[in-house]
């Protein structure tokens, strides 16, 4: 996650009301709290239930969320914890944030479950790191720090087309190679 | 894993802005003791203020007609003056409880004005008009009160238990929630408690963060809806579960979203912009489609109202339904969230509205279509 000069602080934006402020909350770290959860479960489904659930329960405690020496982070990353101890003791995830809120988890498509996986796996993170280099880029670019294929083409200088090639050609070849690990 | 991201991402910022629309006091309903929300003078003051920019806003409907809209807002009545927490309407009254000043008003229909305060302590909230009386239950102590309309006096008091339920009268019984999650049958004539039956899972228990339950009554079928979205259906003469569904979780909130007709139970879902049917014997499930976010759920003259939010809330109307689905009219509200739909005696019905969901400082009157 980077934060531009300027932008608003976590805090700030923990500390605002209304849904875009914690929609950009949101933005910065979804997707590191989705892998947090990938890496611990090694189970998409429930990655994603933790993940809302987070962020569920981080909409309902923002109010008693007071600055202090450590980050917003931090404390996102505590009801995380929680939100994972609870998953272990029980062996199923909680939605009970989510239902106070009215709202649900959405499904997790073939594609998200897959590239979930992609996360958690410590072999497919063996894997990418021999990649030759301009794929093992794209991939980090695209499936782990979730950015564009116009972003990742601007970036390396090349057409759209030819990022997702370097995508696709990677996950492929990650794929033919895990045979050979399990 | 974007596009899961993506439809999380708008999944809890809609629910974020559900749930800030909900007053603080509604989110969190503890299951006994509670005391009074805040100062009973601050809240006069806000209903007051409520109240005036409610009359100066339906003062305006006749200038706000949008487009696809009616083009001349039907003729309406208004009521103003109480903060209303639930509205029962029978015989030329509209009874009005209101929590946080723990009294029942009895409003003339015919005079537009208050025929009776009654101080009925607690936090009132569901109220009907049935079997020759008033029933209130107070969801502060779990009470269930019935008073006598000839009188304007509370005549009998029980504890029916602590949960923040509802109060329905079917089969000549008068019927809420314990707080065990038991159906409670109420003999009207002796005010006495004469059953209590378990629902498994259709109630919602007592828990740290209690939803409530909803009862929706057409003839002889008594529905309980749970917050957390499990049904029953049950025969009200034998008391007897003829079967259960499973629905949207529902907020906790003043506005009714389940609703019965004989067709079955009507539900507004609160966050997918649909109306559900669930069919009386089968209960299959059939949704419907409205435009903007469902809110209160009534029948009307043979019809479904539901009240709906437009543009993030900016725009509220109620919309009118046949039972088959198709969207008979649209009628826009001034500015303020409708909480409650009630049938009006003389038709029509009673829309009270307001601006944060529990309390409605004003009420219309609409025709119906």
């Amino acid at each position: 996650m980077t934060v531009s000069a300027g932008a608003p602080t976590d805090e700030e934006l923990l500390g605002s009301s209304g849904s875009e402020a914690f929609g950009i909350f949101y933005d910065r770290h979804a997707r590191a709290i989705l892998e947090y959860f990938a890496r611990r479960t090694h189970d998409p489904e429930a990655a994603a239930d933790l993940t809302a659930e987070t962020f569920a329960a981080a909409i309902l405690a923002r109010r008693r969320f007071r600055p202090g020496p450590l980050p917003a982070s931090a404390w996102l990353y505590g009801i995380a914890n929680h939100k994972l101890a609870d998953f272990q003791r029980r062996g199923r995830a909680e939605n009970r944030a989510l239902r106070r809120l009215g709202a649900e988890r959405p499904p997790l498509g073939e594609d998200d479950a897959q590239l979930v996986a992609l996360m958690a796996d410590e072999v497919s993170m063996q894997l990418l790191a021999e990649l030759p280099e301009d794929e093992r880029q794209a991939i980090q670019a695209h499936v782990i720090e979730g950015r564009e294929y116009a972003e990742i083409a601007a970036a390396a200088v090349i057409s759209e087309p030819a990022a997702r090639m370097r995508v696709s050609r990677g996950l492929a070849r990650m794929r033919a190679h895990m045979g050979g690990h399990r | 894993m974007s596009d899961y991201l993506a439809e999380l991402r708008e999944e809890l910022l809609d629910g974020l802005e559900r749930y800030e629309r909900v007053p603080r006091w509604r989110r969190r309903l503890p299951v006994r003791g509670r005391g009074r929300v805040g100062p009973v003078a601050g809240r006069i003051a806000a209903a007051a203020v409520a109240a005036a920019v409610a009359v100066v806003v339906a003062l305006q409907v006749g200038h706000q007609a949008p487009e696809r809209e009616q083009a001349t807002p039907p003729p309406v009545s208004r009521l103003e003056g109480f903060h209303a927490t639930s509205v029962a309407a029978a015989d030329d009254n509209l009874w009005v409880t209101q929590y946080d000043i723990s009294s029942l008003l009895r409003i003339d229909l015919k005079t537009g004005k208050i025929a009776a305060r009654i101080d009925v302590g607690g936090s009132p909230g569901g109220v009907i008009a049935a079997a020759g009386a008033v029933w209130v239950h107070d969801w502060e102590h779990g009470r269930l009160l019935k008073v006598d309309p000839r009188t304007n006096r509370v005549v009998k008091t029980l504890h029916v238990g602590t949960n923040n339920s509802d109060v329905a009268f079917a089969a000549g019984s008068v019927w809420t929630i314990d707080e065990r999650g038991q159906l409670v049958r109420v003999d009207p004539d002796g005010a006495t408690v004469t059953r209590r039956l378990p629902l498994g899972a259709a109630t919602t228990l007592p828990t740290e963060t209690p939803t409530g339950s909803t009862l929706a009554t057409a003839g002889d079928t008594l529905w309980v809806v749970a917050g957390d979205g499990d049904i029953a259906e049950i025969d009200a003469r034998t008391a007897r579960i003829l079967g259960r569904a499973h629905g949207p979780a529902l907020p906790v909130e003043a506005s009714r979203r389940a609703i019965a007709d004989a067709s079955g139970l009507w539900i507004s879902s609160p966050f997918r912009r649909q109306i559900i049917h669930i069919d009386a014997g089968t209960r299959r499930v059939t949704h419907f489609r409205v435009a903007g976010d469902p809110g209160t759920i009534a029948v009307v003259d043979g019809r479904i109202w539901v009240a709906t939010l437009h543009d993030t809330g900016t725009v509220t109307r109620v919309t009118v339904l046949d039972t088959n689905g198709r969207i008979v009219a649209t009628t826009p509200l001034p500015g303020q969230p409708a909480v409650n739909i009630v049938p009006s005696p003389s038709g029509g019905a009673w829309v009270t509205f307001g601006t944060d969901s529990t309390v409605s400082p004003a009420a219309l009157r609409l025709p119906s279509p």
